[in-house]
This record gives structure tokens, sequence and C-alpha cells, in this order.
């Protein structure tokens, strides 16, 4: 009985990581089945005002759009092919866009981040850009 | 989508429309501008460059057809240049400016006054010639150069005037007069304007 | 040494007074030869077209590559970039042709020089028309500039 008794206490003991690590990933996956998901997307980093009211864009662009995003105006993210534009966010409230993203406008890359769709506009933050 | 001959000539006809404003042509854009100097500034700048290009093959190559060639555009800059300038004169009361610009324009005009005098003893300096090659071919050579340098400064010059400081450009004026109104050609007084041109930071 | 041109947002503007001023002395220099029968005049208006058919293929390639990045408006770029793209492209064509025609028969051919003299004119036209639009771009909308807030809408 004693034997019974210590092999269920040891099980539950062992099984505690394993379901707060479960319980971690549920989380995870209930926010993304909540309409975020991980999103991959090859295209261009431009600045929306200059993008949006001027068509602007590509290397020629650059100088202008990196000083834009330093200004203030938010980075967005054409999507190769569909032309379609992600709204770029940073990963943390009170934070700016990293230099490493502001230094790559105007050019091709791939971002990796979570995409939130709210009212028809499209949002991803930032997890990585290469 | 309907094939029929006439429809497609609609079609087409509706396609060439949609490409092609027509009533946008004629030469509107040079009623528009305040003045004409802009047209014949191409001219000096692009000919002087060429004509030292062609001299310099010519001289130190020997080749004389290149001599010839550089003659040619050496008068045709020559020309380039008097009307450059003369429309410059006539231009410079015709439009709204600020200090900034006026300072600029002073520049401007003596050393485009100063490439007249140059140009005209190029052109004379080039007649002297045996072969089509000038006499003191390399001194010729050197002042073509310093020639060809300050028609590239000046025209430095009057590019940053109206790119930077918008002399001539037509939504510029509210910023250049600071939306005051009538305070055109402010020669001696200092203009304070309530919008900066904010340079290059600007978009 | 050039501090205007260090601000400019691309090259475009500072070459395309090469392909007008060379191009228009071309044809200046080949009706002139014409009407002398000079072959001096000739061989100069040939050498001045080949430079102003290279100068404006780098006149084209440096506007394509400012179009995406130069900031007018949407509707500016309809009513005046495209026309202008539209009239230079035009006008590399008839400068390719024409040139590779004066190549094959240099300085000035013989057979069909009334035609040739006719497409330099027809060339030169076009690229004026062609240079208007872009006149108006930089003086009507600041195009390729920092004097003006941006956009600026197209009115005609």
């Amino acid at each position: 009985m004693k034997h019974v008794i210590r092999g269920i206490v040891t099980t539950l003991l062992l099984m505690s990581p394993v379901s707060v690590w479960a319980q971690g990933e549920h989380e995870h996956d209930h926010a993304h089945g909540k309409g975020v998901q991980e999103i991959t997307i090859k295209g261009e980093l431009v600045d929306s005002l200059c993008y949006v009211t001027m068509a602007a864009k590509g290397k020629g662009h650059k100088q202008c759009a990196i000083d834009c995003a330093k200004a203030g105006i938010p980075i967005s993210m054409l999507e190769d092919g569909t032309g379609k534009l992600y709204t770029v966010l940073p990963q943390k409230d009170k934070t700016g866009y990293p230099e490493s993203v502001i230094n790559r406008m105007g050019e091709p890359v791939t971002l990796k981040g979570d995409l939130y769709e709210n009212g028809g506009n499209r949002y991803v933050t930032i997890e990585s850009v290469e | 989508m309907t094939t029929t001959p006439v429809a497609l000539r609609a079609a087409n006809r509706s396609s060439l429309r949609n490409k092609m404003d027509f009533s946008l042509l004629g030469f509107q854009g040079l009623h528009q501008v305040f003045n004409v100097h802009p047209v014949f500034v191409h001219f000096p700048i692009a000919l002087f460059p060429s004509a030292l290009l062609l001299y310099g093959l010519g001289i130190i190559l020997n080749w004389r057809a290149a001599c010839v060639a550089g003659r040619a555009c050496l008068y045709l800059a020559m020309a380039g240049t008097v009307a450059a300038v003369v429309t410059g004169l006539m231009a410079q009361d015709t439009f709204p400016h600020n200090e900034r610009i006026h300072h600029m324009m002073q520049t401007h005009k003596t050393i485009g006054i100063a490439l007249f005098l140059m140009s005209t003893l190029l052109v004379i300096w080039s007649i002297l010639q045996k072969a089509q090659r000038p006499k003191a071919a390399y001194p010729f050579l050197i002042v073509l150069a310093a020639t060809t340098y300050l028609v590239l400064q000046n025209a430095d010059l009057g590019g940053r005037m109206v790119f930077i400081e918008g002399a001539a450009v037509k939504p510029a004026v509210s910023v250049i007069t600071g939306e005051h109104g009538g305070h055109e050609e402010t020669h001696t007084h200092h203009h304070e304007t309530e919008e900066e041109p904010p340079d290059h930071q600007m978009h | 040494m050039f501090p205007g041109a260090q601000h400019l947002q691309n090259l475009h503007p500072l070459v395309i007074h090469f392909p007008i001023a060379l191009l228009m002395g071309a044809a200046l220099l080949y009706v002139t030869a014409w009407l002398l029968k000079s072959e001096r005049f000739a061989h100069s208006a040939f050498v001045v077209l080949v430079l102003g058919a290279l100068s404006l293929a780098v006149a084209v390639a440096t506007g394509l590559y400012a179009e995406q990045g130069v900031m007018v408006s949407l509707s500016v770029r309809e009513h005046l970039l495209r026309p202008h793209k539209s009239y230079m492209l035009a006008t590399l064509g008839l400068c390719t042709m024409l040139t590779v025609w004066a190549l094959s028969a240099r300085p000035f051919p013989k057979k069909g020089r009334w035609l040739f003299l006719f497409l330099c004119l027809v060339m030169i036209s076009v690229m004026t028309v062609g240079a208007d639009f872009g006149g108006r771009m930089v003086y009507d909308y600041n195009a390729g500039g920092t004097a003006c807030r941006q956009p600026i809408q197209f009115t005609k």
C-alpha cells in the first residue's frame, strides 16, 4: 500500500513540470488559435506614408524611408507578388523599431513574426528580419 | 467579353483613351514656368564637358576628327551660354524669392557672366588653330577644363536653388515667402518664414 | 565639391542635360551639314549623335531606377511621370535606330538622307515633349526636391 501511495505521489510530482509546459503550449496554441498565427513574409519594408500616398519604394527611396521611420512614420511590409501591406509592429510595448529593422528599409527582406488582423487591417510583430 | 470587330475597335479606342490624355500635350510646361532659363541651361552644362572630352582626346591622341567635333561642341556651348545668361538675367526678377535664394542667385549670376567671358576667349582661341588643333593646345585644355568645372559648379548651385530652396518652383512659393504675400524680390530686408524649408529631412 | 549633387535623391536630374543638349546639337549639325554639304559638319554631327545616344541610355536607366523611389503623388505619377517615361522610351528607340543607321553609313547616310533628317527632327520633337513633362514635375510639383512637403496632388 505504501508503495502504491509513493508511486502515485512520485508520478504526480514528475508530471507537474510536464503539465506546466503543456499549459504554456496550450496558451500559446490558444493565443494563435484566437486568430494570431506565425507568418513569414517575403517583400520589402516601406514607409507607410510615402508608399500609400506616392507609391514610393525601392532602393532609390531607401534613405527617405529610413528618415521617415526614424521620424515616427509607421513601417509596413509590402508582400512580394500579392502587393498586400502589413503594418509592422515592435514585439513589446513602449519600444520603437529596432535599428536593425530601420536600416533594412527599401530592401528585399524576409520578415517573421506574429500576424494579427483587426477590422480588415493586417499587423505583424517583428520576430526577425533577414 | 465580346470579340466582334466593332466591339474590339471600341475597346481599343477606349483603352487608348485610358492610356493617353491628349489634352496634356502642348508645351504647357514652358508657359507655366516662371522663366525660360531652365530650358537653356542644358546646353552649357552638357556641351562644355563634351567639348573638353573631345578636345582632350583630339589633342592627346592627335585625333583630328575629335578636335573638329570638340570645336563644334564648344561653339554650341558658347551659344547655349549666351542664351542661358540672357534668359537668366531676364528671369532674376520674375519669381518670388527670399534672401537666401537671392544671395545664391548673385553668386550664380557672377559665375555665369564669367563663363560667358571665358567661353568667348575659348572660341576665339579655337579659331587660332592648325589642323584643327588650337595653338598652345595644352593651356587651351587647361582653360577649357577650368571653364567646364565652373559650369558644373554653377549648375550645382542652380540645382540647389531649385531642388532644395524651391526657387521658381510653384508650390514652394508659400514656403519661400512665408505666406505673407507681397514679398517678392526681397533684396534687402531679412525675411522671417513661418515654415522654414526643412532641407532634406522633410517628405 | 558639389554639395547640391549630394542632396539629390538620385542621379537622373544630373544626367538628363546631356541627351537634351547633345541630341539637339547633333540634329542641328546634321541639318547644317546637309545645307552646307559639309563633310566636316557631318563628322561632328555623327560624334555628337553617338555621345547623345550613350548619354540618353544613361538618362533612361537612371530614370527607370528613380521611378520607384521618386516622391510625387499618385496623380502626378499618372498624369506626368507615366507620359514622361513613354516619350523618353520612344526617344530612346528612335535614337538607337538613328545611331545604328548613322554607324552603318557614317557619318551621314547618303541613301534616305531626307528620311534620316526627318527622323532626327521627330526624335527631337518627341524628346522635347517628354522633357516638358519632366520639367513640369520639377517646377510644378518639386519632384526630386525637398523644398515642399509631399504629396502635392496634380492639377491641370
